[in-house]
């Protein structure tokens, strides 16, 4: 009983990766198989190839958005909030972009490619969006600003800025098959997001006097890196909590605590609770605040008035 | 319920004729599409479909049906399988033998006694993601007029 030649096996094995893919096939690839059939007949080695099958790759369609978390505040004059577009599908992919707001009082000007990334709109190098994105590839995120400004004649009032992006190729319930519609002619398929993300971001008027609290998290995985939204957090990612609590203009304080449960399935990483940057104790030990073993507390420091003013907490999890 | 399904995708995806004319055996492959169907009571099957819509992360079974066409017992049956690019093996699959695999091609056996060079220099243990073929040796002559069929796991990278 023999084997195959180990010639043509090595010649085989020169076209198949010997080490984990990194990357997710692309849509559109052809993967073939053909098998190799050896045998004896009357003491003599024969072989043969079997057919060759191919399978194409379907183009998995998916998005990831998400918003740094920063808090977004309206007054008088354009306002930039950054957003980050993440093709998380496996083929290449253009998205429309759409976004508006809850307030009249405030309305998009424009959405633009933020192409030095900085968060801000400038109208000298920034791409005004007027239809899909560029095609992105596998993976690739594009940073994008909206820019919020105060309708004229109103008064800025709170409200959210609701950006929403979806596949061009398509979008629907997870599964979906759009036929021949992928890359290179293949299905594409609807991912786990829909094809379809949502990021709303809340937005407080400087004219508001009621204070406010904005939680905000940024998912790192288990190895440190970011995930984007619509990615899924697995056991071991930290999550970074961010609040801030703004405080407007001439509104006092006293006593003020902001209480934050860690969720059930997580775990505090202790030592990394800060107020404004600077290190809170987890102790109950007199200082700003701490950790009970359930809830992260913080008190903010009272004032008798003054103008409007934020303070910042922050704290991990880590996922179990 | 493999036969059928096995028969029904081959018909659809047209495969070419696997065997030269003068040969007395048969070797066709198939590659179909596992996909899971959840139940009411919370059950959970596997399914066979045409691989019509597989994305990465999907499972893949890879099959080869053989048959013995002649009039003669054959014997030294040797099929193997190039890991196909772009697939990544996982396990043997069904009720034939297991496989032995390859990390490279020319050494076979179980994976566990298998090494591949690692990064950081030296070796590792060799993982189903390093497997590049895979290989069955038939112990017994297939007689005349019977076959068999073997299959392994596999997810597109």
């Amino acid at each position: 009983m023999g084997g195959l030649p180990a010639a043509a096996l090595a010649t085989a094995a020169a076209c198949v990766p010997a080490s984990p893919a990194t990357a997710d096939t692309r849509a559109g690839t052809a993967i073939t198989n053909t098998a190799q059939l050896r045998y004896d007949v009357d003491g003599k080695s024969q072989s043969m190839p079997s057919n060759t099958v191919t399978i194409v790759v379907a183009e998995r369609l998916d998005i990831g958005l998400s918003h740094d978390g920063g808090m977004v505040t309206i007054d008088t004059t354009p306002v930039s909030v950054p957003v980050q577009l993440t093709n998380q599908g496996s083929g290449q992919e253009s998205f429309t972009v759409t976004a508006g707001t809850s307030t009249p009082t405030t309305t998009v000007q424009t959405v633009a490619i933020d192409t030095n990334g900085d968060g801000r709109f400038e109208p000298e190098q920034d791409i005004v969006l007027t239809g899909a994105t560029p095609v992105l590839a596998p993976g690739e995120t594009l940073p994008l600003v909206a820019v919020l400004a105060p309708t004229a004649g109103t008064t800025p009032a709170d409200g959210s800025l609701t950006v929403t992006a979806e596949a061009t190729t398509g979008h629907g319930d997870p599964r979906q098959e759009l036929p021949g519609l992928g890359d290179d002619g293949s299905d594409a398929i609807v991912g786990d997001t829909g094809a379809i993300a949502s990021a709303a971001i809340p937005f407080v008027a400087t004219a508001s006097t009621t204070p406010t609290l904005v939680k905000s998290q940024s998912v790192a995985a288990a190895d440190g890196t970011p995930l984007t939204a619509g990615a899924t957090a697995g056991s071991g990612a930290v999550v970074t909590y961010t609040l801030v609590a703004r405080i407007p203009t001439d509104a006092a304080l006293s006593a003020a605590i902001i209480d934050d449960p860690v969720p059930s399935d997580a775990v505090y990483l202790p030592g990394t609770l800060t107020l404004d940057d600077a290190r809170i104790s987890d102790a109950a030990d007199g200082d700003a605040g701490g950790f009970d073993g359930q809830s992260v507390s913080i008190r903010l420091p009272d004032r008798p008035g003054g103008p409007a003013t934020t303070h910042t907490v922050q704290f991990k999890v880590r996922l179990q | 319920m493999i036969p059928f399904l096995f028969a029904a995708v081959a018909a659809a995806a047209s495969p070419q004729p696997a065997a030269a004319a003068a040969s007395p055996l048969a070797l066709t492959t198939t590659m179909l599409a596992e996909t899971r169907v959840p139940a009411a009571d919370g059950s959970v099957t596997m399914k066979l479909a045409a691989p019509n819509h597989v994305g990465p992360g999907d499972r893949v079974v890879v099959q080869l049906a053989y048959r013995n066409r002649g009039t003669a017992p054959i014997a030294g049956l040797v099929l193997a399988n190039p890991v196909p690019n772009g697939l990544a093996y996982r396990g043997p699959r069904g009720a034939g033998a297991a496989p032995e695999v390859s990390v490279d091609g020319r050494t076979f056996g179980p994976l566990s006694t298998l090494r591949v060079p690692a990064v950081a220099g030296g070796t590792r243990p060799a993982t189903a993601d390093d497997v590049t073929h895979v290989r069955w040796r038939l112990n017994s002559p297939v007689t005349a007029g019977t076959g068999g069929e073997l299959a392994f796991q596999a997810i597109v990278r």
